[in-house]
């Protein structure tokens, strides 16, 4: 049983340095949790402020109801699967897994079995007398887990344990990981910077912006209903193209088409002019077919292929749009609301199907999914539709 | 195939070669003569031979004969051996907050060492002097402690500095982490990791303080605590029309061996506590 | 701020305390002394005539041929010797960083002269040079009284100096030449570059820091000398250098108050390398350290 609660949590540090700010979440028992967001977020401060390793300077941490506030991470009965492994150099892998049972006093017999389970999970049999540095970076991650293992702790605690790792391990251990979460029923938090990792691993995931948690959801929720432009922009890849809009009335002007927005838009939306962003992700836009008229609800339009990518099972083009606005492109977003009025490109990324044949420097004609259109709020970042 | 993945042709490696072989002759030729001086028959000192024409031990059993050698010696010995102590305790803990804790004043302190390294003794042996001697200091054992302790402490910080800077202190939260308190994360991970470091820049420290020569000339006056410098540096023959340069040699090779042996033991040590301090700063 | 972050720093305080205290108190503290003595008449033989006198002790020494020429051989010495060691320690530096064969012997060789007393080192090659002892005068077949003439005087103690430091030049020096990325000088030889090229253009100007900062530590170990002058001519036949010079007055002449304004004045020769080689060359003495 592991429930963590974070009441208005934040941290600042001596010299004045707000690294987190006002978290305020639960980690249910069980639950495999994610922390994600770019580096310098807050995200493994956080972290660290669970597990006690930094110290809280506002607000509360809850661990099955206890208030953990002022106890030694040793104390915490969690265990943390460091960024750099920290394994010790100067002992054994064997000695390296069974040292925090010796911390705690656990008999020699109790010790080897302990060591023996964690090894035959990792897989690590073969490698228990060897020292670290003779290691591979796939061993020594597993050496780094099998030491939180055998401590049967309540909670563990990874700080972006694959980062080091070359692409196809990192593939395979996140497997790994989730299997050993599924098998343990142990509660997790796991930070990282990458979001695939957090759509493929998460039960539920925070997503964190210089200190601030931005939305906390299950991966569908942050995917098809983000809370804010820096969610929509971090979570997907691509990322979500976005658009400058010009709301007027019911119709919205964009770059290269007009559209009349549906009634699930109109909601929030205020005012009888508004600059608004608009953001469609790159499997909202569709190929029109030659004589087909464009269908209500699915406007369409022309653009130039720059450079397509093809990748087996998916195929994305950059296109170049026309631009009938007077305004510029908002950035691809990770920092900042402001950068939504800044100097974008008049290209959007397109998802085409892998057996389209489609070469570079050529027009397609698209169209869009109205109903998959989102509106944000150009100042505050906050999106306004679909309600 | 060299570090940098170069291709060495034959030549240079011809070349090479010799420079080892060069350097190896260079570094030990010193050594060597005075081996070879010390085991030289008095008699035939003056016959400017480079090799010893009959070997002779006359001039070790004179220097061990005399008190004068001896005292030199063991006074040396522990001079340096509580000197280097001293030193790297405090350097330990000096280098342990400048690696680990946040505080101002770190860039002064290392400053601050550096510019004692860059001193000229001269300029405070006559205050010691002075000093030493109205609180009975002069020609004792801590008389030439404490400045040696002093001098030594930029090298050990420098040198303490860059090794616990090596050592990966994400180490120490994990043994937190994993159930330790303070004090056993200190014993069972950080002590084994520093304790290469620590061994080696005792050495190098050692090493500093044995060799001093004006300090210990200018601060001490009899076998109470005359190091081994300066007892060579005054030998007296065993008679005064003798020329003591026997004795010198057989004291020289005496003093000299062991560092021989110590060096080539620890080579590999001293030469990454050397550029270690040099490298990471 | 909360506790723990101020006892970070009280800590932090705590723990250099011990080594600042010690390493003040026998330097700082005694330059003061000194320079506060170097005011005085004050000659140990006679002390009750002890008197304050202001600078007269400094005008004493600057106007004492004796200093200017100790002052002039000082700079002799370290000239000589720093240029000598310079080249010699780059190539001894290069042949340690490009040699497979006998990598161990030599890095353990050239430990012997930095672990030799400079006591003993100064008494080999003066014993080497001896016209009575000696083989050099044998093996050359002359008849030159080394060090009792002052010009040889000089080549002799510049030769130990010599001998006993490069090894410690050639470490820095491999220090500063490992820098060196290899990727630099593969894309440069891929350029074109020969390897008297590469060396000059690339390697040198990155070893810059690392030459300026062995430069800076030689100079001044070899303004302070003493050793090996002291032993091999006492300073006689004029080969005096400026601590020999203090020295003698200090402790052979038990004038506190002269030898303390020679020593002030050494103390000051040092700083002034010090100045020129940090503020003129720009040697970087701070290295990054997170404050």
């Amino acid at each position: 049983m592991a429930e963590i609660v974070l009441e208005h949590v934040g941290k600042r540090f001596p010299d004045g340095t707000q690294a987190v700010t006002d978290a305020d979440f639960t980690v249910r028992n069980g639950e495999f949790f994610i922390l994600v967001g770019p580096s310098g977020c807050g995200k493994s401060t956080l972290l660290n402020l669970i597990v006690g390793l930094e110290e809280i300077t506002a607000g509360r941490i809850m661990l099955n109801g206890r208030v953990i506030n002022d106890l030694d991470p040793r104390d915490r009965n969690m265990a943390m699967v460091f960024q750099s492994y920290a394994i010790y150099p100067h002992m054994t892998v064997r000695e390296n897994l069974a040292f925090p049972l010796k911390l705690a006093k656990i008999s020699a017999d109790e010790r080897a079995r302990r060591v023996a389970e964690a090894a035959a999970v990792l897989e690590l049999d073969g490698l228990l007398d060897r020292k670290p540095r003779s290691l591979s970076g796939g061993q020594r991650q597993r050496v780094a887990m099998g030491r939180a293992i055998v401590r049967r702790p309540e909670v563990f605690l990874l700080d972006e344990p694959l980062s080091n790792l070359d692409a196809r391990l990192r593939v395979q251990m996140r497997a790994e990981i989730a299997r050993l979460q599924k098998r343990l029923g142990a509660t997790m938090v796991y930070v990282t910077h990458d979001q695939t990792e957090a759509l493929t691993l998460g039960d539920r995931i925070a997503v964190m912006r210089a200190g601030v948690v931005q939305q906390i959801g299950d991966p569908r929720d942050l995917y098809q209903q983000p809370r804010n432009l820096f969610v929509a922009g971090f979570i997907g890849s691509p990322p979500m193209n976005f658009l400058p809009a010009q709301l007027e009335g019911k119709r919205l002007r964009l770059p290269m088409l007009e559209l009349e927005l549906p009634e699930s838009h109109l909601e929030r939306l205020r005012g009888p002019a508004a600059r608004l962003i608009a953001g469609i992700r790159p499997e909202d836009f569709a190929p029109l077919g030659q004589d087909e008229p464009p269908a209500a609800g699915f406007p369409g339009f022309q653009a130039r292929t720059e450079v397509v990518e093809w990748l087996g099972a998916e195929q994305y083009a950059h296109v170049g749009i026309e631009n009938r606005m007077a305004g510029e492109f908002p950035a691809v977003i990770d920092d900042g609301v402001k950068d939504a009025a800044g100097s974008g490109s008049g290209r959007i990324v397109v998802r085409l199907a892998p057996d389209c044949r489609v070469g570079e420097d050529e027009t397609l004609a698209l169209r869009i999914d109205t109903a998959k259109l989102h509106l944000f709020d150009p100042r505050t970042g906050e999106r306004l539709a679909p309600g | 195939m060299t570090a940098t993945g170069m291709k060495q042709n034959t030549m240079e490696r011809v070349f090479l070669s010799c420079g080892v072989v060069i350097v190896v002759i260079y570094a030990l030729f010193p050594v060597v003569w005075i081996l070879s001086l010390s085991l030289k028959r008095s008699a035939d000192l003056n016959d400017n031979r480079l090799f010893p024409g009959t070997i002779s031990l006359e001039h070790y059993r004179a220097i061990f004969a005399d008190i004068q050698f001896p005292a030199a010696l063991w006074n040396s010995l522990g001079i340096a051996s509580i000197a280097t102590s001293l030193a790297v305790l405090l350097a330990m803990f000096a280098a342990y907050a400048i690696v680990r804790l946040r505080f101002p004043g770190k860039r002064w302190i290392l400053g601050g060492a550096l510019s004692i390294a860059m001193f000229p003794p001269i300029a405070i042996i006559g205050p010691l002097f002075n000093v030493w001697r109205s609180v009975g200091l002069f020609d004792t054992w801590p008389g030439l402690i404490l400045p040696y302790m002093s001098f030594t402490l930029p090298l050990a910080i420098w040198t303490l500095t860059a090794f616990f800077r090596e050592i990966p202190w994400d180490l120490d939260r994990a043994a937190r982490v994993d159930g330790a308190t303070a004090f056993q994360a200190f014993r069972h991970v950080m002590a084994p990791l520093a304790a290469p470091g620590v061994f080696t820049t005792a050495i190098l420290v050692f090493i500093f303080a044995w060799n001093d020569f004006l300090l210990a000339t200018a601060l001490t006056s009899t076998n109470n605590a005359r190091t081994v410098p300066a007892a060579i540096a005054f030998f007296t023959g065993s008679s005064r029309f003798e020329l003591p340069t026997g004795s010198i040699a057989a004291a020289s090779v005496v003093v000299t061996l062991p560092i021989v042996v110590m060096v080539l033991v620890f080579q590999r040590r001293i030469v990454a506590g050397l550029t270690a301090g040099a490298v990471k700063g | 701020m909360k506790p723990r972050a101020l006892s970070e720093r009280h800590l932090g305080w705590l723990l250099c305390a011990p080594a600042v205290a010690a390493m003040l108190l026998v330097t700082a503290w005694p330059i003061l002394y000194a320079c506060w003595l170097s005011l005085f008449h004050y000659d140990l033989r006679f002390p009750e005539q002890r008197a304050f006198v202001g600078l007269a002790n400094y005008l004493s020494v600057l106007g004492s041929g004796i200093w200017w020429q100790s002052l002039l051989n000082t700079l002799i010495v370290t000239a000589g010797s720093v240029t000598v060691e310079l080249v010699l320690g780059l190539a001894l530096a290069l042949v340690m960083h490009r040699a497979v064969f006998g990598r161990r012997s030599v890095r353990a060789a050239i430990l012997v002269p930095y672990g030799i007393i400079t006591v003993v080192a100064a008494l080999a090659w003066k014993f080497a040079f001896d016209p009575t002892t000696g083989f050099v005068n044998a093996l050359l077949g002359l008849e030159q009284p080394w060090l009792t003439d002052r010009w040889s005087a000089f080549f002799v103690i510049i030769l130990t100096e010599i001998w006993k430091t490069t090894p410690f030049m050639a470490l820095l020096l491999l220090a500063g030449l490992t820098l060196v990325p290899g990727d630099l000088l593969l894309a440069a030889r891929v350029d074109g570059a020969n390897a008297l090229q590469r060396f000059t253009r690339i390697t040198l100007p990155l070893m810059k820091p690392a030459i300026l900062v062995a430069l800076l530590f030689r100079t001044l170990d070899a303004f302070r000398i003493f050793d090996t002058v002291y032993v091999q001519t006492r300073g006689a036949h004029a080969t005096e250098s400026v601590s020999i010079v203090g020295y003698n007055t200090l402790i052979t002449r038990l004038n506190l108050g002269l030898g303390s304004a020679v020593s002030v004045l050494v103390f000051m020769g040092v700083l002034i390398i010090a100045l020129v080689f940090i503020k003129g060359f720009g040697v970087s003495m701070t290295r990054g350290d997170e404050g």
